[in-house]
């Protein structure tokens, strides 16, 4: 960008930059699959993808928690549902070696999945 | 030979300045423009090798300071790198094929410019205290969650996290509801775009009318004195890429 291009900014330079460069968007968030590694691109869109579904239905157990809604036997079995859940995630993303940096899509415009 | 099709240009609008501006163009770019008119439309283009495949960093710069200097003059839709036709003729059908869209969307562009506005979280600035500590302002913890069992303690310490997320998005939201209630004064377009990383607070694009940049630049300086805590950053004017379609 150029230097003219900036009417204003708060901070010093190298502080923005530094703020900037944390945001990087691009090629890391983005499908890779080549004949050769299908198998783990094809993996990586899978777990992501249950990634999703897994958070989004961790957000609605705290949901229901917040509205005061379950009994103790409820919440001990969600309690023990959603970390075996996680364990078995954690298993997976060693299996095909991801972290949970790996597990997100960049969709361009509309930014991350997560 | 190809055409690399650079911005469309109502010449309802253009003065007879063009050819000089072309030319001027050329001695600081080293690409010489053509014009390809169908009737008001002018199509800005350059001779593009058909063999080039490989595009440089480079490439992209004279590109993007192409489209620019071309929109400091005059009010075009531009177009994105890798926008080739074969021939002339295509590029005519191109613009017979979207006459209308692009008359219209020059007319609702016409003496207006693109800003774009980032408003980052910055713990460094200032020293001033930030107000990022979302875990000091915990709701009380619903009684079903005491106890000592392992899913009770786990389901604990993601209802925390939970809420410590739910403030940080509501103080988001605050910020970004105050400043879309300024920027909807002033501005004839405004896109929050979904930011890239939760560095970012306010992702925006805003389209105004030349005349309002200094109103722009006011509003911008009350939000970073109400926010001394965040880094807002004011750039443009830009070629209007994220309003071509309105």
């Amino acid at each position: 960008m150029n230097d003219d291009k900036i009417i204003f900014h708060a901070g010093s330079v190298g502080e923005i930059i530094e703020e900037l460069e944390k945001i990087k968007p691009g090629l890391e968030g983005r499908i890779n699959a080549t004949p050769e590694n299908v198998d783990s691109g094809l993996a990586k869109l899978v777990l992501t993808l249950i990634e999703l579904i897994r958070k989004l239905m961790e957000k609605q157990a705290m949901r229901r928690i917040e509205g005061d809604t379950l009994t103790d036997d409820q919440i001990e079995n969600l309690g023990e549902t959603l970390m075996k859940l996680e364990n078995k995630m954690e298993e997976l993303k060693k299996i095909f070696n991801l972290t949970d940096k790996d597990l997100n899509l960049n969709l361009g415009p509309l930014g991350d999945l997560m | 030979m190809s055409l690399l099709l650079y911005a469309i240009i109502d010449n309802k609008k253009v003065d007879y300045e063009i050819n000089e501006f072309i030319d001027k163009l050329a001695l600081d770019t080293n690409v010489r423009l053509q014009i390809i008119r169908l009737n008001n439309l002018y199509a800005l283009v350059s001779s593009i090798s058909r063999e080039k495949s490989d595009v440089s960093r480079n490439d992209l710069l004279i590109y993007a300071e192409i489209v620019d200097k071309i929109s400091e003059k005059y009010t075009v839709l531009p177009m994105r790198y890798g926008s080739v036709l074969d021939a002339d003729n295509d590029v005519v059908i191109y613009l017979k094929n979207n006459e209308s869209s692009f008359t219209d969307s020059l007319e609702l562009l016409y003496n207006k410019e693109e800003y774009a506005v980032k408003l980052l979280f910055s713990a460094k600035k200032n020293n001033a205290p930030v107000k990022d500590t979302f875990s000091c302002q915990k709701k009380s913890l619903p009684a079903v969650l005491q106890g000592n069992t392992e899913s009770k303690k786990y389901l604990l310490n993601k209802y925390e996290n939970y809420t410590v997320q739910e403030q940080r998005d509501k103080y988001i939201e605050n910020i970004k509801s105050y400043f879309a209630s300024k920027i909807h004064t002033i501005a004839t377009y405004v896109d929050f775009k979904k930011p890239l990383s939760s560095t970012i607070i306010i992702d925006a694009v805003i389209l105004i009318e030349k005349s309002k940049k200094n109103e722009l630049l006011d509003i911008v300086l009350k939000m970073q004195a109400l926010y001394p805590e965040h880094n807002i950053i004011l750039t443009g004017p830009w070629p209007p890429y994220n309003f071509t379609k309105i």
